[in-house]
């Protein structure tokens, strides 16, 4: 009969619609963080140097060609964007895929089957705690069996007066030891016990805090480095270094700590102070442009004889 | 089943609407308008009719008369026929007639409109009874029969039901009245008389000249046993019952006494109905009546006296074929006109369109019948136009509900029933542009199915908890339609439903959030007007009422309203 298909489709459109992603399911996309936020962006590093090129700016330097400060805060800034690309990478792929299950306040990405560590699989879990409070864990567990564990935990709290998508305090934090322990494997970073990141997109600048635990045994029980980034180019990069840095005219290597500030014309300062060891509080200031350091002041010699340039007097006045 | 046909001048026009091919009848049971064997026949038979008039005059009634009336149409004949176009309006045009021109009360009438044997035999019934009552306080009765509509195998077909002939014709041979009177115009209805042959008509009311009241049944027929009863898009009904009509308004009044008589009306829808069908394909329609009345005198079948109001033709007004031309475009009456001779047609108030054929030109006009007054037509307010720019022709109703296509660019604007706005909701209200294909009459007379392509979009901002953002809202829509239209008139009214296909997505810039897609069947109804501009070009204005449902992770109920303006062709 003519009316037969008429009949089917009005039953088929009673019942038949999907789709992907709910407004809800963007609240919980929205509170993922993505690696664009979080990255560090010194002149000549590796994820500024692509923004600048592209821009028709400066060349990238390469780090490896010196053992200065600029140079050792150009690795300390690719160095933490590797982390954040490592760690944040596998949370981004969350972004691109539908939940796979909806249920009130949670939301549920997999199981899915891992290709790195083949008989585990992989699921991601996301609850929101309130509105603006959100919590997720990536889980693991054998495909034989046995129970989930978590081996990337974080929480994400949006900033009640921020506006506009991803403003928020979150941390995340990589249980390396602990997947190890539930025999999963960690190539790469067998020497890493935890990695904490902290950050805050809520305000300018940008601050994120990577703090790594190391296992022991290593050169150094833990490594961290901070970074802020401002919308106007700007930014800041600390980080410490264990018995590799040489200072002119002094016996090192040494452990210092460095603090990178520079702006969004690529005019730099960097102030490397030991933080160990008989020439502790020894600090090297270094001013520096796209052409390289034309400034350097040594607290452990005479001031030099040309005045620390304007624009690297502005820099180091401008705190994060 | 009765066909439709169209043919004779002035409105020859080379289609049919009938499933039936073109039929010839073998039966010679009439005359056609050539002479031979045919021709001697109508003579004879209309010589037997004026014996009959000559006859029934000549005797008197015994005291007035009380009209029933029972008027059927019925345009559906169930399986193995197509649907009629025009038996409705034949019985509602019989009716108005009986009611304003026959004596006939409304209530002691009947009409029923697509009804079953089985409501016909209860209406015919319950007049039986009112006749039977009538009878028993000593009044005279007559009770009028009149069907048209499908009948095939020795039956009339009232939709799926059937009422075989003879015992219909027992029932009314039966039948508690002194007259009884039954036209039935349909295909090979003849059957109903063949068995009497062609006899004299009977009068339907009692002249006071005559000394013995008539008793008895007569059956008139549109068609003989063997032939197709036609249908006529410009006449707006079937050639029998159009001109038996024409006759009733006054046309067949030969004798001139403002009073037509059955044997007159009988003559000249025979006439008429032998002359127009001739040229048609299907063959000649010949007409036929059955004839058992006892005593005498002439049935009077309206008196057109009577009403105040009508059209005279002036008796110097020229001679030839009138046609009055209704405000739906059908040929309401016919009158032909001899020189110098007065004709009056008791018209039903309205304004006419008055149409005289002459060899080279047509003479137009346009006249108002007002109620309780008689119009008199003025010559002189006719205006000669070409056959070319004859202003009553048009696409005849077999044309509107041939199966045809259109197709239609819309345009249209859709505003979601969205809570709360102000969030951005789910579906933002947005334009949309698309193509339209219509098949009409794709279901049967006046049902069409359509589909629809829709696609548009529209920008928006969502607010949604931590998220604040713009986003680029993407629409598209297909639908299938069934619809019911009434494309009769230049402005089409139509209502139907449609399920639409609407598969939506958000997007939002960069990479700050994944896009959405969401995609559903979405019922609705539809409704709107197309405004015929020409012959092929319409616009059209529409609207929709759409469900929308929404599942993905909590069950929303929306609705939508869009409103469309079109531009279409129909091939």
């Amino acid at each position: 009969m003519r009316t037969q298909p008429a009949l089917f489709l009005l039953a088929l459109g009673a019942s038949a619609c999907g789709g992907n992603w709910s407004n809800q399911d963007l609240e919980f996309a929205n509170a993922l963080p993505v690696r664009a936020d979080l990255e560090s962006r010194v002149p000549g590093s590796a994820s500024a140097g692509q923004r600048l090129e592209a821009a028709g700016g400066i060349q990238r330097r390469d780090p490896l060609l010196g053992d200065d400060t600029y140079a050792k805060t150009v690795a300390a800034s690719d160095g933490f964007n590797s982390g954040i690309d490592n760690l944040l990478a596998a949370i981004e792929a969350v972004r691109t895929i539908p939940p796979t299950s909806r249920d009130g306040d949670r939301r549920a990405w997999g199981p899915y089957p891992t290709k790195d560590q083949p008989g585990f699989e992989v699921r991601v879990v996301m609850d929101r705690l309130d509105p603006r409070d959100f919590e997720y864990r990536i889980e693991f567990h054998s495909q034989a069996g046995g129970q989930w564990f978590a081996v990337v935990v974080g929480s994400f709290l949006a900033d009640s007066d921020a506006a506009g998508a991803r403003k928020w305090s979150g941390a995340l934090t990589l249980l390396a030891r602990q997947a190890r322990d539930h025999g999963l494997p960690t190539p790469n970073i067998e020497a890493m016990d935890t990695l904490d990141i902290a950050y805050s997109t809520a305000g300018d600048p940008v601050y994120v805090a990577m703090d790594t635990v190391l296992m022991p045994g290593q050169v150094a029980n833990r490594a961290s480095v901070k970074s802020w980034r401002a919308s106007d180019g700007g930014g800041q990069l600390t980080f410490s270094l264990v018995d590799v840095m040489t200072l002119p005219d002094l016996a090192g290597p040494h452990t210092v700590t460095v603090t990178s500030r520079w702006n969004a014309s690529a005019d730099g300062f960097s102030e490397t102070k030991v933080a160990a060891g008989t020439n502790s509080g020894a600090t090297l200031t270094d001013c520096w442009n796209r052409d390289g350091i034309f400034w350097s002041s040594k607290s452990w010699t005479a001031a030099p004889v040309e005045p620390q340039p304007p624009e690297c007097v502005a820099l180091m006045n401008r705190p994060y | 089943m009765r066909i439709g046909w169209f043919s004779r001048s002035p409105f020859t026009r080379p289609f049919t609407r009938s499933g039936s091919p073109p039929f010839t009848p073998s039966g010679v049971e009439g005359p056609s308008t050539s002479f031979g064997l045919n021709g001697i026949l109508r003579l004879v038979q209309a010589a037997a009719i004026a014996l009959a008039l000559f006859t029934a005059q000549s005797a008197g009634a015994e005291g007035p008369l009380r009209h029933f009336a029972v008027v059927a149409g019925n345009d559906r004949g169930g399986d193995g026929t197509r649907p009629l176009l025009y038996a409705k309006d034949d019985a509602k045009k019989l009716h108005d007639i009986l009611l304003r021109l026959g004596g006939v009360a409304p209530e002691d009438a009947s009409l029923l409109l697509d009804a079953s044997a089985d409501q016909l035999l209860t209406a015919l019934g319950e007049m039986e009874r009112k006749a039977r009552d009538a009878r028993l306080r000593g009044e005279r009765t007559a009770l009028f029969v009149y069907f048209s509509g499908h009948a095939k195998d020795g039956a009339l077909r009232l939709g799926d039901s059937q009422l075989p002939f003879e015992s219909l014709k027992s029932r009314l041979a039966q039948a508690p009245a002194d007259v009884r009177i039954a036209v039935f115009d349909s295909c090979r209805s003849g059957l109903l008389t063949r068995s009497k042959g062609a006899r004299k008509a009977p009068a339907f009311e009692i002249e006071s000249d005559a000394t013995r009241a008539a008793k008895g049944l007569v059956i008139l027929t549109s068609s003989a046993s063997d032939e197709d009863s036609q249908e006529s898009d410009l006449l707006g009904g079937s050639y029998f019952s159009h001109h038996l009509a024409s006759g009733l308004l006054g046309d067949a009044d030969r004798s001139g006494d403002g009073r037509v008589s059955l044997s007159e009306a009988y003559a000249y829808a025979y006439d008429r109905t032998v002359a127009d069908t001739a040229e048609s394909a299907a063959g000649a329609q010949h007409p036929t009546f059955s004839y058992e009345l006892a005593g005498n005198g002439d049935v009077v079948l309206t008196d057109v006296a009577r009403r105040t109001e009508g059209l005279l033709f002036p008796a110097d007004a020229p001679e030839g074929a009138y046609y009055l031309v209704d405000a739906r475009g059908f040929v309401a009456a016919e009158v032909v006109k001899s020189a110098g001779a007065e004709r009056r047609i008791a018209l039903s108030p309205g304004r006419y369109r008055v149409k005289r054929r002459l060899p080279d030109r047509l003479r137009v006009g346009e006249v108002e019948v007002a109620g309780g007054q008689v119009a008199v037509l003025d010559e002189a307010a006719l205006r000669d136009v070409a056959f070319s720019d004859d202003p009553v022709k048009g696409p005849g109703r077999s044309e509107l509900y041939a199966r045809h296509y259109s197709l239609a660019f819309a345009g249209s604007y859709q505003a979601v029933f969205d809570a709360p706005t102000t969030q951005g909701g789910y579906f933002p209200s947005s334009p949309l542009v698309g193509l339209e294909a219509v098949s009409h009459n794709f279901f049967g007379r006046g049902w069409s199915a359509g589909l629809d392509l829709l696609f548009g979009g529209a920008t928006g901002t969502l607010n949604y908890g931590p998220v604040s953002t713009g986003y680029r809202f993407s629409e598209l829509s297909l639908g299938a339609s069934l619809l019911a239209e009434w494309p009769e008139g230049w402005l089409v009214p139509f209502v139907g439903a449609r399920l639409g296909m609407n598969v939506m997505t958000r997007d939002f810039p960069g990479t700050l959030l994944p896009s959405q897609g969401f995609y559903t069947f979405s019922p609705g109804l539809v409704g709107g007007f197309k405004l015929r501009l020409s012959r092929h070009w319409g616009i059209t204005g529409r609207a929709r009422v759409h469900y929308l449902l929404y599942n993905i992770d909590e069950t929303r109920n929306f609705g939508y309203l869009e409103l469309a303006s079109l531009l279409s062709y129909e091939l």
